[in-house]
């Protein structure tokens, strides 16, 4: 069973959704997780950067006919914490089911 | 800083996000029709090989370097690929049976092939092996794309 716990550096709404679409794969390249959330470089570089210093993701780099190209997966504790969080807005949302 | 004491409301709007984005993922992870068919050749052709008269060691080295190329070159052009094992148990008992299947198709085919000198059993598990890895990667396929239709977070 895993813990309900709201973590603040997963739940802003881009890296909600980089961690969200990462726990379904192995590994994805920088470009595709870019025109999934349909954001600027610089935009997804810095939210990988904060989830990368908080451990829940980790990024490796490979060279393609002299192109480089960065691949990005989520790591244990990342899809721990990402599974802790979604049981904490689980639990928030059935307050609203409740209340309705 | 995000707010912690968010509504109920807004927890629905961030599940439903993750749902969405789950599922996407799940579609990338989906391995292409192509993936299948050309993994599915080269373990084909590697086995085969055995029906030459004295292959050495080129068909075992045809499938490893084949199918480490292939899956580079795929990888590289998706961009995304799904998990290597699977999740379950049962599903990592299945995969070690099949791999020991495919290995027992290998070496028995070898075995035949020069203590019977039955040149043509060779291609017959390189058809096997073939069609198994075929089916192997379209239950992958399958197996993601209903997830997607599913997707609960």
């Amino acid at each position: 069973m895993t813990k309900a716990r709201f973590d603040t550096i997963i739940h802003a709404p881009n890296r909600l959704q980089i961690c969200a679409f990462l726990s379904s794969l192995q590994e994805a390249e920088f470009q595709v997780i870019r025109d999934e959330l349909n954001v600027s470089d610089s935009v997804l570089s810095k939210h990988l950067k904060q989830l990368e210093e908080a451990g829940y993701i980790q990024s490796r780099k490979s060279a393609v006919a002299g192109r480089q190209r960065m691949w990005s997966s989520l790591t244990k504790s990342g899809r721990k914490a990402l599974a802790s969080h979604i049981e904490e807005l689980k639990r928030l949302a059935g307050m609203l089911n409740d209340e309705l | 800083m995000v707010d912690k004491n968010i509504k109920s409301d807004e927890a629905q709007d961030a599940l439903d996000s993750i749902e969405k984005m789950k599922n996407s993922g799940f579609r990338r992870a989906a391995p292409p029709r192509w993936y299948a068919v050309g993994m599915s050749v080269i373990v084909a052709i590697g086995f085969a090989l055995y029906a030459l008269e004295s292959p050495g060691n080129t068909p075992a080295l045809f499938v490893v370097l084949g199918i480490a190329l292939f899956v580079g070159f795929s990888r590289e052009k998706l961009g995304a690929f799904g998990k290597e094992l699977p999740d379950t148990k049962v599903g990592v008992w299945a995969l070690a049976g099949i791999c020991a299947f495919l290995f027992a198709l290998f070496f028995g085919g070898i075995f035949i092939r020069r203590a019977y000198d039955i040149s043509w059993v060779p291609l017959v598990t390189g058809l096997i092996a073939g069609i198994t890895i075929y089916l192997l990667s379209e239950s992958e396929r399958r197996y993601y794309l209903a997830k997607t239709n599913d997707g609960t977070p």
